[in-house]
């Protein structure tokens, strides 16, 4: 009885996830297909474009999902760990002639001692306090990347000395694998796909007269474009990166380890009252989470031709907050879908079309409102692009408040995993001592309670 | 060694404990014998939660003052001194009389928390803590010591011995569950617990750890009185096992159950003894614990 009415219970839950999984995934997929049918010429590269830094940002999310999510550690620091892989590999290569893959393997390696050293003042300091230091931590890495003039910037081409980093791997990589590969022979599919898409926005615009679908747009004109060679070797190898991370942190959390840092989570004071190094696991979690947002900086970096110090500022550390509680804190899907779908938002934002026809204005002219904003002397454009922040402030909060577990909730521990590891026997003998237990206790529960109410203190 | 410090499991000697001005503990000491139950009486504030903090490592103790400066005397001023006196890992010399901790052949003072929990004396609290989204299953499998799936490398290598070791580890804690007789909250989260399952939860993820002393903070404080008798029934029986040491304000449970009761008050154990003996004390008793009693 309780088994079924726990089942229903999972299945409302489920559904509720499922409803506001799709109130906030089809709004953007519908802005991200409309600024790709409508807004964009080379749509492949496009595309590409979006994945690759979508698996980037991936990586840096897992990262801080593992300290944040699972052992409860805020860090706010993580874009200095971007800074530090981003500009070690970059410089190593570029400029000290560093074979690329000792300057990724130094990168990694430097962020990770980075990683080791922020976890010592978790020992003294509450989390809040940490949230504080590492802040400061992430703003003092990029000033003094900004104004350290005689390492950290490099010789321009003009022979000045400048802070923008060009990377030199980068240009190699694309100069090297730059053959063309044309999309053309997919054309025909895809037209056929959007024409049977496109119907019922056609039937939208004649009923109403709108023009959803921009006047002269015909769906035969739709062409892939082309992707050279790199874009599709850097995806690649960015997959590659992407599904290992995700498989190293999944080994993390299935294990007795990952059981251990979520009780640190939970309630440090128990886990050490059971004899185990708190210190330990904090120090080793900070150290494989600062490993692998080094790791997201140098394929960060890859991304870029050049890159200077201002590509690394807070905000950037407060995306990856929103791909994770967004997406749901504490298990990989979650912050996969929070990344996916925050990145495709912010690069719809960007794409002219979207901008144009997906805003309003609101002037002197407008009704109601015009007096006040003539007064203001304000010219008010709002669209997907102008509002990103706001909206995704908005959809932040809304979150916080009404779904603090995000899009895809931490899997609810289950004791299934341990119970498969007994005999049939032995498990069939728990189980049957847990319902008669549960049986019994009814009829117990009604003559304890009747003697006194149970009270918590002194 | 004497046949009466081999029975011994705790000696904990003339600890003192300052908050500031508060002094919660002024030269307490207590030895507690193996396989006895030894209780902790005293009024609220007199420094019992502030002993066991101090015996299991998670205080650290004060040194007071006229013996602080008899410690520094010990090491000269040169640096070299000071380098020995920071790394120096052996037990340092100190005055008798600035107390220590002592559980079996263990020095617990100076030692860390963690590492104190080790050696096989563990504690409660007297406010219940738990890890609440954790199930109660997990809440016991946290708790073995040194578990090959706490390093961070056999999390890849050692699968095979993690499994079984953990195959042992879900037996023994459902051994523990059938023991406090709270099989039937198997499944549940920690937080969906009343506070008496708390309490027993407390307990059977110390049992998890095999100890050989067990410190209990209060263990039926806030609990309904048939729940409250059956954990103490549960503690009685562990008593062939382990050895107890106990902190509790109910008076009958102390003094039916106990084999020595120590009295404690304003930071100093003012009477020690049989309950007969503390019984016969009575003066003291009722002019510390208040006619209450
Ligand atoms: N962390 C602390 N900081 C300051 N004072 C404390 C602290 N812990 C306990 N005390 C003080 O020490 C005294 C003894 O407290 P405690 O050991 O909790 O008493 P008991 O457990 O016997 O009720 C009290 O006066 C209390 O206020
Ligand atoms: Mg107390």
């Amino acid at each position: 009885m309780k088994k079924n009415s726990e089942s229903v219970g999972n299945l409302v839950e489920g559904r509720s996830e499922l409803y506001i999984g799709l109130a906030l995934a089809v709004p953007i997929l519908i802005l991200y297909l409309y600024a790709f049918l409508f807004g964009i010429d080379i749509r492949g590269t496009w595309i590409v474009g979006t994945l690759t830094t979508i698996m980037v940002f991936f990586v840096g999310a897992i990262s801080l999902d593992l300290e944040v999510g699972s052992m409860g550690l805020p860090n706010f620091g993580k874009v200095g760990f971007f800074a530090i892989g981003a500009y070690t590999s970059t410089l190593l290569y570029s400029e000290w002639g560093v074979p690329f893959p000792i300057a990724v393997l130094l990168a990694l390696l430097l962020s990770a001692v980075v990683g080791y050293f922020i976890s010592i003042p978790t020992v003294k300091l509450r989390a809040d306090y940490f949230a504080i230091m590492t802040i400061a931590g992430g703003e003092i890495i990029r000033l003094m990347l900004a104004y350290e003039k005689r390492w950290l910037w490099v010789l321009s081409p003009a022979g000045t000395n400048t802070q923008v980093i060009t990377n030199k791997f980068k240009i190699q990589f694309t100069g090297f694998f730059d053959q063309v590969i044309d999309l053309t022979p997919f054309n025909g599919v895809t037209i056929l796909i959007i024409r049977i898409i496109i119907i019922p926005i056609e039937l939208f615009d004649s009923l109403l007269g709108s023009n959803l679908i921009p006047a002269g747009w015909k769906v035969t004109d739709f062409t892939w474009g082309n992707v050279f060679l790199w874009e599709i070797l850097l995806v690649g190898v960015f997959l590659l990166i992407s599904l290992l991370t995700y498989w190293l942190v999944q080994q993390i959390r299935k294990s007795p380890y990952g059981r251990t840092i979520r009780a640190i989570r939970e309630d440090d004071i128990t886990v050490t009252s059971v004899g185990k190094d708190v210190a330990r696991f904090r120090w080793q979690i900070t150290t494989v989470a600062a490993l692998l947002a080094g790791l997201a900086g140098v394929m960060y970096a890859t991304t870029f031709g050049a890159f200077e110090a201002a590509e690394f500022r807070p905000a950037l550390t407060f995306q990856l907050y929103m791909f994770i509680i967004i997406g749901g804190l504490g298990n990989s899907k979650g912050a996969f879908a929070g990344t996916a779908l925050v990145t495709m938002f912010l690069r719809a934002g960007q794409v002219d079309a979207v901008k144009e026809n997906f805003s309003f204005y609101f002037g002197p002219d407008t009704p109601l409102l015009g007096p006040i904003l003539e007064f203001l002397q304000l010219d008010v454009f709002i669209n997907p692009f102008n509002l990103r922040f706001v909206i995704l402030g908005i959809i932040l909060v809304l979150f916080l408040l009404f779904k603090p577990a995000g899009l895809i909730r931490e899997p609810k521990t289950d004791n299934e995993k341990y119970l498969k590891l007994l005999t049939t026997e032995e498990r069939e003998d728990s189980d049957l001592a847990v319902s008669r237990r549960q049986s019994l206790t009814e009829r117990e529960r009604i003559d304890e309670e009747d003697k006194a109410p149970a009270k918590e203190g002194a | 060694m004497t046949s009466t410090e081999k029975n011994l499991s705790l000696d904990a000697q003339n600890l003192h404990k300052y908050f500031g001005g508060v002094r919660a503990l002024e030269g307490a000491s207590i030895l507690v014998t193996k396989n006895k139950l030894v209780s902790l009486i005293g009024p609220n504030g007199s420094g019992k939660t502030t002993f066991f903090n101090v015996v299991t490592a998670w205080l650290e103790k004060t040194i007071p003052k006229e013996h602080e400066e008899m410690e520094s005397q010990e090491y000269s001023n040169s640096i070299i001194n000071w380098f020995s006196q920071r790394f120096d890992r052996s037990p340092k010399v100190e005055h008798e009389d600035v107390g220590h901790v002592q559980f079996e052949d263990v020095r617990i003072d100076g030692m860390n928390t963690h590492e104190a929990a080790l050696t096989g004396m563990l504690r409660t609290f007297q406010t219940t803590r738990n890890w609440p989204k954790l199930t109660v299953l997990e809440n016991l499998l946290v708790a073995p010591h040194k578990q090959t799936g706490e390093g961070f490398f056999n999390i890849f290598f050692r699968k095979r011995k993690i499994r079984e070791e953990e195959r042992r580890n879900v037996l023994k804690a459902l051994e523990i569950l059938d023991f406090l007789e709270i099989t039937h909250i198997r499944d549940q989260l920690g937080e969906e617990l009343s506070g008496g399952q708390l309490k027993l939860l407390a307990i059977g993820r110390l049992l998890m750890t095999a100890p050989r002393l067990i410190l209990l903070d209060e263990p039926m404080a806030g609990v309904n009185p048939t729940l409250g008798n059956k954990i103490m029934d549960k503690i009685l029986e562990l008593k062939s096992d382990s050895t107890i040491f106990l902190i509790e304000h109910n008076m009958d449970v102390v003094f039916n159950y106990s084999d020595e009761i120590y009295v404690m008050a304003r930071g100093k154990i003012i009477a020690q003894g049989t309950p007969k003996e503390i019984e016969t004390n009575k003066e003291v008793i009722e002019a510390y614990l208040g006619a209450d009693y």
